[in-house]
């Protein structure tokens, strides 16, 4: 196996790559000690937010969507489809999984690129540095093309219009179109960084990062209007027009992928600073917080407010929770489409509607929060904490818990009852808004659990956020269930929602004072972890 | 007379819109070793950021070593040698590994950079750390790796952002002579600080910055003599307008009694 490396290794590194390196405008010996120095850094742990550079993540997502991919092939085998469409189904999904991936991690890994800092003032040109970026792009692909494609490669042999070598043609097709949708994650990247400004880079990027999901999720409805527009009309019907069209598009395609990667290549080095310092306005307009003084007042304080503060503001502002909260705008997509349409159907009515999902899907956006909520680009500044009395961090946790409750629980329900009244009634509408109110309260009780620290004070980890998908599986599952058995237990029945309410509140209201409890202890053991990692720093170095 | 070392004519740079930098101009010659000097937020950094090439888009003209920016800003990173204001490092390397990288990023022969950062690390004290990570360093010990990093390349031009930053006296006795010694081999030295009688013992000449401006360019004495001043504080004071900080300080010292 070393033996292997080794000639691998100077293969690579010798002098033919060399040149074609030097030809690309890249630097080679600076190239092979940044992909070197990456590689290091990784290895150490200090690179865990970029999923290319962190192989364990990698191993662990492959293995989920190779699990993913054999059920897929064994559904899609099951129907006896034709090969080409067996195999054009395959290539859209795969290339959907890696333009998702790839998206958020090119715009993480160029756009926040606290390693660049450092580099920033080193003799090392724009091509030189982009290519050693991307190299950890191509690692993706490695290790995500074989997963997604083994299963249904071998699969596709069972279908009966298919030959021997229909494994090939699919790994090289899957292959193609993987390198395809990396060079156009590139492209996008580029034009960015040519054309956003600074401050509004990250912003872009992140919106760039959803639009996959929102694409996925809004296609119903685009093939709709694009139906009802009938394109041919418009377009002469001479195939000479068709032929010229097709050609000039596929030279745009062109020009925006080379136009796009030379953009990118430019001196990227010499943006950086502007892009991680200016992503942040020379000054944050400054709101006078309505929600500070009522929680103040009716949560316990100072030190409540605190938290809440901390925690409300850093959710606005922190670039990597919102980068990481980027798939859960999909469930939310999908519901507001459908309640748009389907609101007023009263939830104690014999019809099922998107609204009966409501309290649950409060229960799913505050799992993803409480989920990336430890995480943030800040979590250096952990040590400001370590000074605080430790009798605040009570406060502190109860004010975590008031912000997410008031903000992201009770204000909704109370802008949601106002067109629920004028549409259901106010009896149906409060009842119904209570009955959510509860059980998003029960949720947040118990999600607040999963919470393992201080909040925003942890290093993004590539490795946890790959556990994310199957969370997001099985809360959806366990979701649906709830909203099934309470349509066909409860809504039936006015009465049986004022039990559930009755019974409900006084539960949340118990697991909320535990739930900050256990807050306060998970605050606490992080803060004893640092504080062992200090004193252990101090000890070595006076050794 | 020699070109100088770095030449800003009639520079203007913005960031967002909201100008920092209005028309600034000045050069720095070869073997000067020069302070800049300025209230937070004056743009002392952004300057220096212009010169080694980490910022673009100004407007006016900055040259330095003789070449044009941010055009030649590889070939000028060849040459200079950069303390940066915050001590950023990669945590995870030891002090000999981050050397290492430095050094073969600017192209030093190996046996001439294992040479010279074994001379920094003993001249720093550090050869007993060098194989500890730098996120278990003091924050001077880090300090001592930015300094020795820029220096390993033997660069025509330093600049020094807040150099004494975080270090111990020895340490800081150490830099200043270290600065002498470096402007007498020739090297020419920007060195930006708020500790004002640090650099009118090192400094030879100085930039005064305030609100992007540049109000002053002169020697130490010859400013104290044009403002009537005995210090470099005072000068700084008189020419910055400096309000008087003694109704501030009674003002915070009140609002904690309150």
């Amino acid at each position: 196996m070393n033996a292997i490396r080794g000639i691998l290794t100077r293969l690579l590194r010798g002098r033919r790559s060399s040149a074609l390196l030097t030809a690309l405008g890249v630097d080679p010996r600076r190239y092979w000690l940044l992909v070197d120095l990456f590689g290091e850094l990784s290895d150490r742990g200090e690179m865990l937010d970029q999923l290319g550079s962190n192989h364990v993540s990698l191993k662990v997502i492959t293995k989920l969507y190779f699990g993913f991919s054999v059920l897929l092939t064994l559904g899609l085998a099951a129907t006896g489809m034709p090969v080409s469409r067996f195999l054009s189904a395959f290539l859209l999904f795969n290339g959907f999984i890696i333009l998702s991936v790839l998206l958020s991690e090119t715009g993480n890994s160029l756009i926040n690129p606290v390693e660049g800092l450092i580099l920033s003032h080193q003799p090392i040109n724009g091509a030189t540095y982009t290519a050693a970026k991307l190299t950890h792009l191509v690692m993706i692909l490695v290790y995500l093309v074989p997963g997604l494609n083994i299963a249904p490669a071998l699969g596709g042999l069972v279908l009966k219009d298919s030959r021997w070598w229909y494994p090939i043609e699919h790994m090289a097709a899957a292959g193609g179109v993987s390198l395809a949708v990396a060079l156009i994650c590139c492209a996008v990247f580029g034009w960015l960084l040519r054309f956003v400004p600074a401050r509004r880079l990250r912003a872009v990027a992140q919106a760039v990062a959803a639009l996959p999901l929102l694409v996925m999720v809004l296609l119903g409805r685009l093939q709709r209007v694009l139906a009802r527009v009938d394109v041919n009309r418009w377009i002469p019907s001479s195939p000479a027009f068709h032929r010229g069209i097709t050609l000039v598009l596929i030279g745009l395609v062109i020009a925006g992928f080379v136009g796009g990667i030379r953009a990118l290549s430019a001196d990227f080095l010499i943006n950086v600073s502007g892009v991680v310092h200016g992503g942040t306005p020379v000054g944050v307009r400054r709101r006078r917080s309505l929600t500070g003084p009522l929680i103040a007042r009716f949560f316990g304080g100072q030190t409540v407010r605190a938290g809440s503060g901390f925690v409300s503001r850093m959710m606005l502002r922190d670039w990597q929770f919102r980068r990481q909260l980027i798939p859960s705008v999909a469930p939310l997509i999908v519901f507001f489409v459908t309640a748009a349409r389907q609101w007023r159907t009263d939830v104690f009515g014999p019809t099922f509607g998107a609204m009966h999902a409501l309290p649950h899907l409060f229960g799913f956006i505050l799992l993803f929060i409480c989920f990336v909520l430890p995480y943030g680009n800040d979590y250096k500044a952990i040590w400001f904490f370590l000074t605080v009395p430790a009798g605040s961090l009570h406060g502190f946790a109860g004010g975590v818990w008031a912000t997410l409750w008031l903000h992201l629980v009770l204000i909704p329900h109370l802008v949601l009852v106002i067109p629920l009244a004028a549409a259901w009634g106010v009896w149906h509408a409060a009842l119904f808004a209570a009955y959510s109110l509860t059980i998003a309260s029960i949720y947040l009780s118990l999600e607040l659990r999963i919470v393992d620290g201080m909040p925003f004070m942890r290093q993004p980890d590539a490795a946890k956020g790959s556990v994310l998908l199957p969370i997001m599986v099985g809360g959806g599952i366990a979701a649906a269930v709830a909203v099934g058995l309470q349509y066909y237990l409860l809504f039936h029945s006015p009465a049986a929602v004022l039990a559930v309410i009755l019974a409900g509140a006084p539960a949340a209201w118990l697991l909320t004072r535990s739930a900050i409890n256990s807050l306060e202890n998970s605050v606490r053991f992080s803060f004893s972890l640092a504080t062992q990692e200090t004193t252990a720093i101090y000890r070595e170095i006076d050794a | 007379m020699p070109d100088p070392v770095v030449k800003f004519d009639e520079v203007v740079f913005s960031y967002d819109h909201a100008e920092v930098l209005h028309q600034i101009s000045f050069q720095l010659n070869s073997g000067q070793v020069v302070g800049l000097l300025g209230p937070n937020g004056a743009g002392k950094s952004t300057t220096i950021k212009l010169i080694c090439g980490i910022l673009c888009g100004a407007r006016g003209s900055v040259s330095v070593c003789g070449l044009p920016m941010p055009e030649r800003s590889i070939d000028v990173k060849q040459r200079i040698g950069y303390v940066p204001e915050a001590a950023e490092l990669f945590d995870s390397l030891t002090g000999q590994e981050f050397l290492e990288l430095s050094g073969r990023l600017h192209d030093v022969e190996e046996d001439t950079l294992q040479h010279r950062i074994r001379d920094m690390l003993e001249t720093f004290e550090l050869t007993s750390d060098r194989h500890s990570r730098l996120d278990k360093y003091s924050k001077g010990m880090r300090q001592k790796i930015l300094i020795a990093a820029a220096l390993l390349h033997n660069p025509e031009l330093i600049l020094l952002d807040e150099p004494l930053s975080g270090l111990d006296v020895n340490a800081a006795i150490l830099i200043k002579d270290l600065i002498a010694a470096l402007a007498g081999a020739g090297k020419t030295i920007l060195y930006s600080s708020h500790v004002l009688d640090v650099v009118e013992k090192v400094c030879d000449r100085v930039l005064i910055i305030n609100k992007g401006t540049l109000i002053a360019d002169s020697t130490p004495q010859e400013l104290k003599a044009s403002t009537n001043a005995s210090t470099l504080e005072d000068v700084f004071r008189k020419l910055t307008r400096a309000v008087d900080v003694n109704p501030g300080v009674s003002r915070i010292v009140a609002a904690m009694g309150a």
